[in-house]
C-alpha cells in the first residue's frame, strides 16, 4: 500500500533516523497478510485429512518470518515520494503473488510455473480464471488459500480505490462523490481499519445469506469470500453443483449485487444513514442496469429462468464472473451487452473490476457536453457527479483511464488473437482480463487451454486492470528511468 | 459583385420576394449540380447503349425540378450554428434519398430500400454495396448507371454543400461554418479570404487530383479510360465503389493496386495541404504532425499485418506484402477497395489470421486526416487521445510539473483537447451501440462489429459473414441494413448536424 506521506511526517523530528528500505513496510505487509491467510488455510486443511497441511503451515511460518523481518527493520522513511507510492503498490502485488505462486509449485496443483503464475494473479486480482481443472479433487486447504487470494485481493482493490486513485485525482473523492467517502477515510490508518470492517461485515453477510440458503458451511465460507471480492473462484468446476437450487441462485444474484455497492454506500447503510444512499444516483443507474439488463437477456434468449439470467447479470456487471462460457448460450445481441456491462461494472467505489458506472455516468456527461458545446460553443457547462462539479483531475483521470481501457483491450485482443481466438472471442477475453471478470467471457471449455501469447497477455491484463493501470505503468516507467538512466532520489 | 446586385432594383425587389431558408436554398442547390452528374451519366449510358437510359434522364429531369423548386423561390437565410447543422443535415439526407431515384427508376434491386442504401453508402463515401447476394451482379449493370453510382461518391467525398457554397456569395461567416460543418475533421482552413473562394479552390483541387489519378491508372496496363475515371472519382472521395464485382482485385495486376496504394494515401491526407504544395510550399507535408502520424500509422499497421500475415504461413512474403499493404491503406484511408481476386483469397482479409484483423479494426476506427475526404474518428484525434495519456503519466510521476499537450511542435489547448475527447466518446459510443444493436437484429457478433465500426467510419467492407468480397444483403437483414444507414450518414457528417438536425426547426416552429 501506500504510504501516505502525513503517516510518515509523524516521524519524530530531530531524532536522527536510520534510513531503511523505502519499500520495506509494504513488503512486510504483503508477507504478513499471506501468512495470516495460509494459517486459516493450514486451519481448513485440517477439517478435511490435512494432506497439503505441512506445506501451508510451513509456507505461513516462512511468510510471516519474512513478514517480521521486513517491517521489523523498517524505520521508517522522509515522505515518501507520490512515484514511489505507487511502486510500493505495485510491489505489494507481486510479493502475495509471488507467495502464492511458490505455495502452488510447492503444492504442484496447478502445475507448471506458468498456471501457478496465472492461477496466483487471476486469485489477487479477483478474476475468474482458475488453472485448476477439476477443483473438486482439491483438499480444503488449497481451496481456502485460493479463495483467501481473491479475499485478500478484494480488499487491495479497495484500498486501492481509497488511498491510491486520490493522489492522481487530487481529490480525496473516488466513485461515490456524495462526501460519504471522506467520513470513511479521513485518514489513511483509519480507511484501512474502515474499509476493512465494512468488508469484512459483507462478506459476514454473505455467508449467512449463503449458510441460510442451503449451501454446506465450508462452500458458503469460500464462496462469501470470492463473492464479496467479486472474485468467482468456486470449490466446483461446474457452478450449478454449488448453486443448485432457484433459492441459492437468486441467493448468489443477490449477494452479488451487494458485493457490487460502493464501499462508502454500504457504510453509511451500516450506520443507518438513509438519505446520501436514497440520493445517490449511481445506485438508482446500478439497479437500474441490473434490471434493464436481466429482462433484456430473458427477451433475446428464449427459454432462460428469469434467475439464471438475473444470476448471469450479476455476476457479469460485477465481474464477478461466477459461471461458464456465456458464447454457448447467449446469442449474439446479449453476448455483445455482457461485453459492455463488463466494461462498464458496478459501483464506482466497489471491488469490481471494469470502469465504474461513476465513470460512464462522467463519461456519458462529456460527451454530452460536447453537444451542447457544438450548439453554444462560448457555454460553460460544469461536468457533475452527485450534485457536486467534478475537478479538472478528475475528469482527466476518468479520460485517461477510458483510453487506456481501450488501448489495452485492443492490444490484449490482438495478441489472443494471434492463437487463441477469433476476433470475437479475442476481445471478449480481453474485455474479460481486464475488467477483471474472466470465467463467461472466455469462450474456452477452460483459461488453461490458452497459449503462452494467451496466457502472457491475461497475466499483464489481470495485473494492470486490477491496479487501475496508471500507477502500475507509472511505476514501470518510474523503475525503468532508476534502472537505465539513474537519478538521485 | 454585391453592390452591383444592390443597386439593380429589379432583382431587389425579387429579392425580397423570395423566403430566407438556407436549408432550401443549399439543398436545392445541391441537388441540381447532382442532377447534373446524372445528366452526364444518361449520356455515358446513352453512348454505350446501356439499357437505363430513360430512367437516368427521368430522374435527372426530377432532381433538376425539384432543385429548381427549392432554390428559386428562396434565399439564404439565418446562418446560426442551429441551422447551419440542420441545413448541412437535411441536405445529405434530401439529397441521398433522391439520389436513389435512378436506382428506383432502373428497377435496379429486388428491394426498394436496397436503392436507399447503395445512395447512401455512395454520397457518405463509404463504398459497401448490395449489389450481389440475392440482388443482381455489377457487372449487369449499364455503364451509365456505374458511372453515376461513382459520381455519387466523388460529390460526396468533398461535399455537396461545399459544391452548393462556391456558388453563394451572400452567406460569409455562415458559409465557412457550413463548410466546417460538412468536412470531415475538426477544422477548416480557409484557402482564400472569401469563403466561396475558398470552396471553389476545394473543388478545384478535387477535380485537378481526381484527374491526375484518372490518367495515372489509364497509363497503367489494365484499366480503360471509362474504368480509369470510375475509379478515380471513387478513390479520390475515398469512397471505394468499384465498377467490377471483384473490386480491384479484377486486374489482379500490382500496378495498379501500387498507383491506388498511393492515390488512397493522398486522399486520405488534408487537402490544404495538398493545396499549399501546390502552391509552391512542397516542406508543408514534413512539417505537419498530423501528416507525419498518419504515414506512421499506415507504415506501422502495414508491416504489423504482413508479418502477421507472413509468419502464419498461409501465404508467400510477396503475396503478404501485397494483400497485407494495400488492404492496410484501403481501410486505414477509409476507402474500402478490396484485391481479392476471390474468396480464400490472399486479399480477402476475413479470411486472415484474427490479430491481423484487430488491427484493421483499429484502423476502421480512426481512418485518414482532418480536412480529407476520409472517414473515421481521424488521426488528428488518435493524436490527441495518445498526448493526453502521455501527459498523464508524466504528470503521475511529476505531479508539479506543467506539462503542455503537444502534437507534434504545436501545444494545443485543453478546452481543444477535451472537445476532441467529448467527440471520441460520442463517437465510441454511437459505435458501440451500433454494434449492440446490429447484433440484436440477428446480425452474427463480429459480422455487426465490422459493420457498424464500418458504417460510422465510412469505411466499405465489414468483417465476418461480409468481407471485401460478399454483399450487405448476405449478413445483414433489412433493419440491420436500415441502422447501417443512419450511421454511415451520421459518420460522415462526423455526428452532430444529424444529432442536431432537429433544434434549428423545433426553433422555428417555437418562434
Amino acid at each position: 500500500m501506500s504510504r501516505p506521506r502525513r503517516e510518515l511526517a509523524q516521524l519524530e523530528p530531530g531524532r536522527p533516523q536510520r534510513r531503511s528500505w523505502v519499500y520495506g513496510r509494504s513488503v512486510g505487509d504483503a508477507f504478513a497478510a499471506c501468512s495470516v491467510v495460509l494459517a486459516l488455510s493450514v486451519v481448513a486443511d485440517l477439517t478435511d485429512g490435512g494432506g497439503d497441511a505441512l506445506v501451508l503451515a510451513v509456507s505461513a511460518a516462512v511468510s510471516g518470518l519474512l513478514g517480521a523481518l521486513f517491517v521489523g527493520s523498517y524505520r521508517g522513511h522522509r515522505p515518501l515520494h507520490r512515484r514511489d507510492g505507487y511502486v510500493a503498490l505495485t510491489l505489494t502485488w507481486i510479493v502475495m503473488i509471488a507467495v502464492s505462486t511458490v505455495v502452488y509449485l510447492v503444492i504442484g496443483t496447478p502445475d507448471g510455473f506458468t498456471h501457478a503464475l496465472h492461477e496466483s494473479v487471476a486469485g489477487f486480482t479477483t478474476t475468474n480464471s482458475s488453472m485448476i481443472v477439476e477443483p473438486d479433487q482439491l483438499g480444503r486447504g488449497l481451496l481456502f488459500w485460493r479463495a483467501g487470494t481473491q479475499w485478500m485481493g478484494g480488499f487491495g482493490a479497495l484500498i486501492v480505490l481509497i488511498s491510491v486513485i486520490p493522489t492522481i485525482t487530487e481529490t480525496r473523492d473516488f466513485g461515490e462523490r456524495t462526501g460519504l467517502a471522506q467520513s470513511l477515510a479521513p485518514s489513511a490508518g483509519s480507511a484501512i481499519r474502515n474499509i476493512g470492517g465494512v468488508y469484512a461485515a459483507v462478506t459476514l453477510l454473505i455467508y449467512a445469506m449463503y449458510d441460510l440458503a442451503g449451501m454446506g458451511w465450508f462452500n458458503a465460507i469460500t464462496h462469501s469470500m470470492t463473492t464479496a471480492s467479486t472474485g468467482g473462484f468456486s470449490t466446483s468446476a461446474e457452478i450449478d453443483t454449488v448453486f443448485d437450487s432457484t433459492a441459492l441462485i437468486w441467493t448468489g444474484a443477490a449477494a452479488m449485487t451487494i458485493a457490487g455497492l460502493s464501499i462508502a454506500l454500504v457504510f453509511w447503510m451500516i450506520r443507518g444513514a438513509v438519505q446520501p444512499v436514497l440520493r445517490s444516483v449511481e445506485l438508482r443507474v446500478y439497479l437500474l442496469v441490473l434490471i434493464a439488463a436481466t429482462g433484456l437477456t430473458l427477451l433475446i434468449n428464449d427459454g432462460l429462468a428469469v434467475s439464471d439470467a438475473a444470476f448471469t447479470v450479476a455476476s457479469v456487471v460485477t465481474t464477478t464472473g461466477f459461471g461458464n462460457d456465456l458464447a454457448t448460450w447467449a446469442s449474439a445481441g446479449s453476448l455483445v451487452m455482457f461485453m459492455l456491462l463488463a466494461v462498464g461494472g458496478a459501483m464506482g467505489g466497489s471491488a469490481s473490476g471494469g470502469l465504474g458506472i461513476s465513470r460512464m455516468i462522467a463519461l456519458n456527461d462529456i460527451a454530452r457536453r460536447e453537444i451542447t458545446l457544438e450548439l453554444h460553443p462560448r457555454a460553460v457547462v460544469a461536468l457533475k457527479g452527485d450534485g457536486r462539479a467534478y475537478g479538472r483531475k478528475s475528469i482527466d483521470y476518468i479520460v485517461d483511464l477510458e483510453i487506456l481501457t481501450a488501448a489495452l483491450v485492443m492490444l490484449g485482443a490482438a495478441i489472443f488473437a494471434l492463437f487463441d481466438f477469433d476476433v470475437i472471442g479475442a476481445l471478449s477475453s480481453s474485455i474479460a482480463y481486464l475488467s477483471t471478470t474472466g470465467g463467461p467471457l472466455i469462450p474456452l471449455d477452460h483459461p488453461s487451454a490458452l497459449s503462452g501469447a494467451g496466457q502472457t497477455s491475461a497475466i499483464t491484463l489481470m495485473f494492470l486492470g486490477r491496479l487501475a493501470i496508471i500507477p502500475v505503468l507509472v511505476a514501470c516507467y518510474d523503475t525503468a528511468i532508476r534502472v537505465f538512466v539513474g537519478y538521485r532520489r | 459583385m454585391k453592390l452591383s446586385r444592390e443597386r439593380d432594383t429589379s432583382l431587389l425587389v425579387h429579392e425580397r420576394r423570395r423566403a430566407g431558408s438556407t436549408l432550401a436554398h443549399v439543398a436545392g442547390l445541391a441537388l441540381l449540380w447532382v442532377s447534373a452528374g446524372v445528366m452526364i451519366s444518361a449520356l455515358v449510358e446513352l453512348f454505350t447503349d446501356g439499357p437505363d437510359v430513360t430512367p437516368l434522364m427521368l430522374s435527372a429531369g426530377l432532381m433538376a425540378a425539384l432543385g429548381l423548386a427549392m432554390w428559386a423561390p428562396t434565399k439564404p437565410g439565418r446562418t446560426d450554428t442551429a441551422t447551419i447543422f440542420a441545413t448541412v443535415a437535411w441536405t445529405w439526407i434530401i439529397v441521398s434519398v433522391i439520389g436513389a431515384l435512378p436506382y428506383l427508376f432502373a428497377d435496379t434491386f429486388v428491394r426498394w430500400d436496397d436503392a436507399f442504401f447503395e445512395s447512401i453508402s455512395g454520397f457518405s463515401c463509404t463504398g459497401s454495396t448490395v449489389f450481389g447476394g440475392d440482388n443482381p451482379a455489377i457487372h449487369e449493370q449499364g455503364a451509365g448507371l456505374l458511372f453515376y453510382r461513382s459520381m455519387t461518391q466523388w460529390y460526396g467525398g468533398m461535399g455537396m454543400v461545399v459544391l452548393a457554397v462556391a456558388v453563394l456569395p451572400f452567406l460569409g461567416v455562415g458559409g465557412l461554418s457550413l463548410i466546417s460543418a460538412e468536412a470531415p475533421g475538426p477544422s477548416s482552413d480557409r484557402l482564400a479570404p472569401r469563403v466561396s473562394q475558398t470552396a471553389r479552390r476545394l473543388w478545384l483541387l478535387y477535380a485537378g487530383i481526381t484527374t491526375l489519378i484518372a490518367l495515372a491508372l489509364w497509363l497503367a496496363p489494365g484499366p480503360t479510360l471509362y474504368e480509369s475515371i470510375n475509379y478515380a472519382f471513387t478513390t479520390a472521395s475515398t469512397g471505394g465503389f468499384s465498377v467490377h464485382d471483384a473490386s480491384v482485385g479484377f486486374y489482379d495486376s500490382s500496378v495498379v493496386e501500387a498507383i491506388l496504394v498511393i492515390c488512397m494515401i493522398i486522399g486520405g491526407a488534408n487537402f490544404t495541404l495538398h493545396w499549399r504544395a501546390v502552391m509552391g510550399d512542397g516542406g508543408v507535408y514534413r512539417r505537419s504532425g498530423e501528416f507525419r502520424t498518419y504515414l506512421i500509422m499506415l507504415v506501422s499497421a502495414s508491416t504489423i499485418v504482413v508479418a502477421i500475415l507472413w509468419f502464419a504461413g498461409d501465404f508467400a512474403f510477396a503475396k503478404s506484402v501485397r494483400a497485407g499493404v494495400f488492404n492496410v491503406v484501403s481501410l486505414g484511408t477509409s476507402t474500402g477497395f478490396g484485391n481479392a481476386t476471390g474468396g480464400d483469397t490472399p486479399g480477402d482479409f476475413v479470411g486472415w489470421v484474427p490479430a491481423a484483423l484487430i488491427v484493421l479494426l483499429v484502423l476502421m476506427v480512426f481512418g485518414g486526416m482532418t480536412g480529407s475526404t476520409s472517414g473515421g474518428a481521424k488521426v488528428f484525434r488518435l493524436h490527441v487521445g495518445v498526448a493526453h495519456v502521455r501527459r498523464a503519466l508524466r504528470l503521475a510521476r511529476n505531479p508539479r510539473a506543467v506539462v503542455p499537450l503537444k502534437l507534434g511542435d504545436t501545444v494545443v489547448p485543453d478546452a481543444v483537447a477535451a472537445r476532441v475527447i467529448g467527440f471520441m466518446f460520442l463517437y465510441s459510443g454511437l459505435a458501440l451501440s451500433g454494434w449492440f444493436v446490429l447484433a440484436l437484429l440477428g446480425t452474427d457478433a463480429t459480422t455487426a462489429l465490422g459493420g457498424s465500426f464500418s458504417a460510422l467510419g465510412n469505411m466499405g467492407p465489414a468483417l465476418g459473414e461480409v468481407g471485401p468480397v460478399n454483399s450487405f444483403v448476405e449478413g445483414f437483414s433489412r433493419p440491420a441494413r436500415g441502422v447501417l444507414m443512419v450511421l454511415m450518414l451520421v459518420g460522415r457528417l462526423e455526428l452532430f448536424p444529424l444529432l442536431l438536425m432537429f433544434v434549428a426547426p423545433m426553433r422555428s416552429l417555437q418562434r
